[in-house]
């Protein structure tokens, strides 16, 4: 038995477009703007189920 | 890996549901220096449209017992954007438990090959061998990649396939560890060749020659430092000179990093 496979493609904002506006807390509570923090670097943004389980 | 990305301008960033309590926890656990970003309520992921509407029925293939924690979850996957902040590269897996190293994700998406591990070099009579793998440490069901690399001396070649009967094609074999998967080697694909004389075509490799190939451990966590055994065949050849087929051996050590603190699900 196999799931059915997923085109991911579809899922998400693709390769070509301008990663969307992200702007969150991080783990010392501070607001992170994503654009604004990497300051002109490239950058690699990892989602993930959590960190507690 | 984090020297690499700061050496290479890289930022990062991990984005989950997490709370910046639970997030505060874990980074100082790790000692992680980067941005752990935390999407209480999974807003972002929602509206990236990140989010995986079938975990229930994903949990039950994976044999995962439900709980009131698993809604809204991503996909587990990566963006890597440029200085512009245009995606480069989109990388998701299907399974939880499979992902890349950094070093390898590094090294595959923005070219930066800091990360190497297990280095080594052996210089044979008409090829030059070297050997790495993209992180020096692995994780349960991280994916890694061993690189075999070839700088065959000028006018000589080595055979790819396919190949007549009698010769010895360029290959790459990894002794058997219990819980290492091995993907199939790629290669580039050899060129047609033919010799004066001889009916058959052959198909080979010249000057410098580049292998990938993948694998991952999925023994739990505790298996240790592992070392591949490889054994590269090959024969090289000139217009006018055939050598005898050559057996070089690798002996490539990979540390294991305890996932501390975790688990997978049950």
């Amino acid at each position: 038995m196999t799931l059915p496979p997923r085109d991911f493609r579809k899922i998400g904002p693709n390769e070509g477009e301008r990663f969307p506006d992200v702007v969150l807390p991080d783990q010392r509570g501070r607001v992170v703007d994503l654009h604004a923090a990497r300051a002109g670097r490239k950058a690699i943004v990892v989602f993930y189920r959590s960190a507690e389980w | 890996m984090f020297p690499a990305l700061a050496a290479n301008n890289v930022a990062l960033f991990a984005i989950s549901y997490d709370t910046v309590a639970i997030l505060s926890a874990f980074a100082e656990t790790h000692g992680i220096g980067y941005s752990l970003l935390s999407d209480e309520g999974s807003l972002v992921m929602r509206r990236l449209g990140l989010i995986n509407q079938r975990v229930q029925e994903d949990h039950a293939f994976y044999g995962i017992a439900s709980s009131p924690r698993h809604v809204n979850l991503p996909y587990p996957g990566v963006f890597v954007f440029d200085e512009t902040g245009t995606i480069t590269h989109k990388r998701f897996h299907e399974s939880y438990r499979e992902r890349d190293t950094g070093a390898g994700l590094m090294a595959e998406t923005l070219g930066v090959l800091d990360g190497r591990g297990g280095e080594t070099a052996v210089e044979g009579d008409t090829v030059r061998l070297r050997a790495w793998l993209d992180s020096p440490t692995y994780c349960m069901f991280q994916r890694l990649h061993l690189t075999i690399e070839l700088a065959i001396a000028p006018g000589f070649h080595v055979y790819g396939e396919p190949i007549p009967r009698d010769y010895t094609p360029l290959s790459v074999d990894v002794t058997p560890i219990e819980g290492l998967e091995l993907g199939p080697i790629r290669w580039p694909l050899p060129h047609p060749f033919t010799v004066e004389g001889l009916r058959e075509t052959f198909h080979v490799h010249e000057g410098t020659v580049r292998g990938v190939l993948p694998f991952m451990f999925t023994a739990p966590p505790g298996a240790g430092d592992q070392i591949l055994l490889a054994t590269v065949r090959y024969q090289a050849c000139s217009a006018s000179t055939c050598l005898p087929p050559a057996v070089i051996q690798l002996a490539i050590p990979v540390r294991e990093v305890a996932l501390v603190g975790r688990s997978l699900p049950t």
